[in-house]
């Protein structure tokens, strides 16, 4: 052990006091939003301590009942989870015949995948018009397929594999199997950190599919999450008060005597959009920061 | 890394490239070699629309770069212009910095359960979606039921209107760029941090070295491949990312600050139905990023250890 | 260098393979859209030679665009569908019906029209973008395929065919309106007035000294700073104040390019004096808090719940409302009510507000439309041609006695039919709102709306409300009009119609938009706001579009930029 001086010890109080202060900070906004979306109080009677004065459940109760609210939530949740596990698949073997350095045509795979298209983009109208010749408008493939798969995923992925002891692999081809055995039997399942890392960004991805949305779902019933609470949170009008005060009345509660805003309701929206991250994340933490390393810092 | 007895199986075979484990490799890459083909590269040449009078009723004939010269005499694109620059040259300045200094810190604390838990926690708002996040600053912020602004009356100050300060709009917009990517940038710079031989620092120590002295002369250089990789890679994209922030975060009062390129293009094409502006303007702003693709990649062959290539 | 003609080789193969398959995929959207010129003439008299047109042949399917049809696109997705088929039985005609959220509506329609998706009958928001549409050749001239139509012929109000008529032609149908005057009016806390002992403003700077009021003598006595003189939303609900300045801005709050009724020129309000004036009151206003500073960020919807929660002196919004933000604060103070004011002296003192005659929505037929003509006819028999059919459009599904459907159709009495949830609650229905109002309306005959759920003391509660505001508001409107506060705008000088404008009216609108919206901050003084205006209007060429307007009306520009 080092011995430390007087100076670094207050610099080590005072260290660990600041990142007390910065996560508060980090958390404040987060914290302020959930007592928002469990508060009824009145605008005029607002003060700043973050335990709500009137909690209650109702927007919550809001989302759970009302169509618009939980029809793109349950979308989002198909998308990602659809779109996570082909991204995945799809990325995860298209990395492995990338990872084979010597085999004919590699570097055109590479300029093909990720070079080239970082360097041109198609721009909006031709992509819409070809979505439309596909048939992907109002389906949730426009949302998914064109995703599925990555350059940027697939290079992360192979240089995994690459880092992956190849003795391994060796004994099993001089037992006689194929390259796919060899890939599912042996590279896939030893992969399984930056899967995870991968599977971690895709589904983030997915899960806040946005712009997309717009665009190629005319129907709002193929609405995604994001773009429901983007709409809660801007463009608040008039037929969202008159369904708010619906909902409530559909609750068996007087909307006479409650004010609420919308803002309750889409503070609801975010805690609930957050949730699946916050679950999720600090059990992939461990592989997550292992995969990326690998899979970055040697690119 | 292939072993020696792949490499001579490969040299055996490199005349003949349709070997069966060449075609099985080959067919496992067929999914996203075809749908790079479909999604990216079948609409790649629509950037002609560029050219062409194009609107709602689709093509009615060529204009050369008459679109061109329209956008560039038009006010509000040299606004956006200059403010997706503002934003780029903010981002350097502060945003890139902050990871590795929170980096330096953290590394500092020797509580390890503290350590994690400070690192989750700073790390969650990257997987966040900008809208939620924006929607969560434009409730904090808000001049009558915002949180910030309770603790301001709270105090007795007068409340600050701070989304429609658009001489603010750059700042705020920072702060939240570091606030909700600093955890997740300092994952990297932690690794190369935990990558320096401890013995170094015992070395300093008895050398009588202080802690600054110490981070200066052993734990910055042993980072400074990291952080200049990084920063040359981050090159190539500094024009990209910025569009779903802003399309929440904008509004009229703030707009002459925070209208960037992608939004403009957003509401003169789809929303005033001029694809060929917007495409033009599209057009232009990638020709820009090529060349910064070009120049990173320039940079990172003279100014990294290795002088590896980014193309 | 190896890469570089790798990387050449590729980009070529790959733009060769694309082009060609664009091109393949490009010629069937192509065939879509027709070239304007081609439109209209040739395709419609051949098919009228047809000596009877009233027996046009019915259509396989009528497609329908609009917002709002029964709530949001969300909201009530049973009446939504079971109405689709109700009237797909009624009439045998296939009716599909669509609806895009509000919020993404004009990106959803430009981007169906764009790829020829858009078929049918199509609600657009303004006449200017009927302009547009027409300018693109993206929509049917309606003149032709209705000439022999009996219902157009003699049912459809010639006003309703002027407002969507341009170059002669028809463009569009009007969705209908109920022939009531369509206006904002300002609402004022009296019982605030009353606490403090002051009339009802006249000038706006009355009001100005009344809000001030509102705002520092804690009008609720509660011994707490929580009250502001009023809000707004951007300009649009605080245009009186613009207006009683003489600085006007148009009939959507827009500040371009207006005409001004007491001097019968076309001006640019941002580019005048008074407009100065105007902007320094309301910086003023903004700075102590008197005016809602937070009034160009929040949404209408906010602006109007502030006023209901009775910590808001006011605002300018639709009359109707003055009453419902009433009943609103009375929940939270009884005593509570509000006073109405049409027009605000300044300035001027006559020909301050305008108000129109709705007509409705235009609803336009895009070119894509298989069956143009026996639509566009069906279309007009269906929703114009009977009260039957107009409150079937208008209210829903109709039931055959009373109580049954959403309204009941009884000699010239709607009843418009409630419902008890289980709660016991009178519930009602949403609505198509496919049309707005009988085109009967225009000529005089009116029909009787009766509330009628199986409460009956709702029934008579709710007339009651409902006929007491409409009085209370007649009342208010009146005085308006007598001293001249109010004045009908003409249809045709809603705005400039030069293709100029059409090109400019968006970016100018923003920058004067901004210009107001950053002076009211304070983040640049009023003059620094305006001289930046001045600039990008310069650069629009906005001078252009006055000088063509006044040509047009036989006047002369007063104003350069």
């Amino acid at each position: 052990m080092l011995k430390r001086s007087t100076g670094e010890r207050v610099f080590n109080v005072f260290n660990l006091i600041g990142f007390f202060i910065f996560t508060c900070l980090m958390l404040l906004p987060i914290v302020f939003v959930f007592k928002q979306s469990l508060d009824i109080a009145l605008a005029g009677t607002l003060n700043i301590s973050l335990i709500p004065k009137t909690p209650s459940l109702v927007f919550y109760k809001m989302v759970i009942n009302e169509e618009s609210v939980y029809r793109p939530f349950l979308n989002s949740v198909y998308i990602t989870i659809v779109g996570t596990s082909s991204s995945i698949l799809v990325n995860a073997i298209g990395a492995y015949t990338l990872s084979k350095r010597q085999l004919p045509g590699n570097k055109f795979m590479i300029y093909f995948l990720v070079i080239i298209p970082m360097l041109f983009g198609g721009g909006l109208i031709p992509t819409y018009l070809l979505m439309r010749a596909l048939g992907f408008i109002d389906r949730f493939a426009a949302l998914i397929v064109p995703g599925m798969a990555s350059g940027w995923y697939m290079i992360l992925i192979r240089n995994y594999y690459w880092s992956i002891p190849l003795s391994l692999a060796e004994s099993a081809r001089i037992d006689g199997a194929e390259e796919f055995t060899v890939f599912f039997r042996i590279i896939l399942p030893l992969a399984k950190p930056v899967l995870s890392a991968i599977a971690l960004f895709a589904g983030v991805g997915f899960w806040n599919t946005f712009m997309s949305a717009i665009i190629y779902m005319r129907d709002p019933k193929k609405y995604t999450f994001p773009v429901k609470l983007r709409e809660m949170i801007l463009l608040q009008n008039d037929s969202d008060q008159q369904r708010m005060e619906d909902m409530l009345q559909s609750m068996g509660l007087d909307p006479n005597k409650f004010f609420l805003t919308a803002e309750g309701l889409s503070a609801a929206m975010m805690i609930i959009s957050m949730l699946p991250i916050v679950m999720v994340y600090p059990y992939l933490q461990k592989h997550f920061a292992a995969g990326i390393m690998v899979g970055s810092i040697k690119g | 890394m292939d072993t020696a007895t792949t490499a001579r199986k490969y040299q055996k075979n490199q005349k003949k490239i349709l070997t069966k484990t060449n075609i099985m490799l080959y067919l496992m890459i067929t999914v996203p070699l075809l749908l790079y083909y479909v999604f990216r590269y079948i609409p790649m040449p629509g950037v002609i629309i560029a050219f062409q009078q194009y609107s709602l009723s689709g093509f009615k004939y060529w204009v050369g770069i008459n679109n061109f010269n329209a956008i560039f005499s038009t006010y509000f694109f040299w606004e956006a212009f200059r403010n997706n620059w503002v934003f780029v040259g903010f981002g350097y300045v502060f945003v890139t910095p902050s990871p590795i200094i929170f980096a330096l810190l953290i590394n500092e604390i020797r509580v390890r359960w503290y350590k994690k838990s400070v690192q989750t926690i700073s790390t969650l708002p990257n997987f966040v979606t900008w809208v939620v996040i924006g929607g969560l600053f434009i409730q904090l912020l808000s001049p009558s039921t915002g949180y910030v602004n309770l603790v301001i009356k709270f105090f007795g100050g007068t409340p600050i209107f701070f989304m429609s300060r658009s001489a603010l709009f750059p700042w705020l917009f920072t702060f939240m760029r570091i606030w909700k990517g600093v955890g997740y940038g300092a994952i990297i710079y932690l690794a190369a941090l935990s990558g320096i031989d401890p013995q170094l620092y015992e070395a300093a120590v008895i050398d009588g070295a202080n802690k600054l002295r110490q981070v200066w002369h052993i734990t910055l250089p042993g980072i400074r491949n990291t952080i200049l990789v990084l920063i040359v890679l981050s090159f190539s994209h500094v024009l990209k990312g910025f569009f779903e922030p802003i399309f929440i975060l904008k509004n009229p009062m703030n707009r002459s600050r925070s209208e960037i390129l992608d939004t403009y293009i957003y509401t003169i094409g789809i929303l005033q139905g001029r694809f060929n502006i917007a495409t033009a303007v599209g057009l232009f702003k990638s020709l820009i990023s090529m060349f910064l693709l070009f120049f990173a990649n320039f940079l990172s062959k003279r100014f990294t250890e290795d002088g590896r290539s980014i193309l | 260098m190896k890469k570089t003609k790798i990387l050449c080789l590729v980009i070529t193969i790959v733009f060769a393979l694309s082009a060609m398959l664009t091109a393949c995929g490009t010629s069937t959207v192509e065939e879509t859209p027709t070239p304007t010129a081609t439109v209209a003439p040739t395709a419609t008299p051949v098919e009228s030679e047809e000596p009877v047109s009233t027996e046009v042949a019915k259509p396989d399917e009528i497609d329908i665009t609009k917002v709002y049809y029964f709530g949001d696109s969300l909201d009530n997705t049973d009446q939504k569908v079971n109405y689709e088929v109700w009237m797909t039985e009624e009439y045998g005609i296939d009716f599909e019906m669509h609806y895009p959220a509000r919020n993404s509506y004009v990106e959803v329609i430009n981007l169906a029209v764009a790829s020829g998706d858009l078929d049918g009958i199509v609600a657009l928001f303004t006449p200017q973008i009927v302009r547009e549409w027409k300018a693109e050749g993206l929509i049917y001239p309606l003149t032709d395929f209705l000439a022999d139509n009996e219902v157009y012929n003699t049912t459809y109000p010639e006003v309703w065919k002027e407002t969507y008529s341009f170059e002669g032609e028809l463009w569009a149908l009007a969705a209908g309106g109920d022939g009531v005057p369509a206006m904002f009016a300002r609402s004022i806390r009296g019982d605030w007035l009353d606490t403090f002992g002051l009339a009802r403003p006249e000038t706006v700077w009355e009001l100005y000294e009344a809000s001030k009021m509102f705002t520092f003598n804690d009008p609720d006595g509660n011994g707490i700073d929580d009250t502001f003189g009023m809000t707004s939303r951007n300009m649009w609900l605080m245009q009186d104040i613009f207006q009683a300045f003489d600085a006007r801005m148009n009939h959507v709050a827009d500040a371009v390019p207006i005409w001004n009724p007491n001097t019968n020129v076309w001006e640019d309000s941002m580019i005048k004096p008074e407009m100065v004036e105007c902007l320094t009151l309301l910086a003023q206003m903004a700075s102590e808090n008197v005016m809602d500073p937070e009034s160009f960020v929040h949404s209408s919807t906010v602006a109007k719940n502030k006023v209901k929660s009775g910590y808001y002196g006011g605002f300018f919004y639709w009359d109707s409302w003055i009453l419902s933000v009433e009943s609103a604060s009375k929940t939270v103070f009884p005593e509570a009510y509000m006073e109405g004011i049409y027009a605000l002296k300044g300035n001027i003192t006559t020909n301050i507000n305008q108000y129109g005659i709705g007509y409705g929505a235009p609803m336009v037929m895009t070119t894509t439309t298989p069956e143009p003509k026996e639509t566009i006819n069906w279309y007009m028999n269906i929703f114009y041609g009977s009260a039957e059919g107009v409150y079937r459009g208008r209210y829903g599904i109709q039931g055959d006695f009373i109580g049954e459907g959403m309204f009941t159709l009884s000699g010239t009495t709607i009843y418009k039919n409630y419902y008890l949830d289980s709660e016991g609650v009178v519930r009602g229905f949403s609505a198509p709102g496919i049309v707005g109002g009988h085109p009967l309306y225009a000529q005089g005959t009116v029909y009787e709306i009766v509330y009628n759920s199986p409460d009956a003391d709702w029934n008579a509660a709710t007339t009651e409300r409902v006929n007491s505001g409409l009085l209370r508001r007649k009342v208010w409107f009146d005085e308006a009009l007598a001293w001249g506060g109010v004045y009908l705008l003409p249809e045709s000088l809603k705005e400039p119609t030069s293709d100029k404008f059409l090109a400019i009216s968006s970016d100018l609108g923003a920058a004067a938009k901004e210009a107001i919206a950053t002076s009211f901050v304070g983040e640049v003084s009023v003059e620094e706001a305006i001289a930046k205006y001045r600039e990008v209007a310069k650069t629009l060429g906005a001078q252009e579009v006055l000088d063509l307007a006044n040509a047009e009306i036989g006047a002369v520009t007063g104003q350069t930029y």
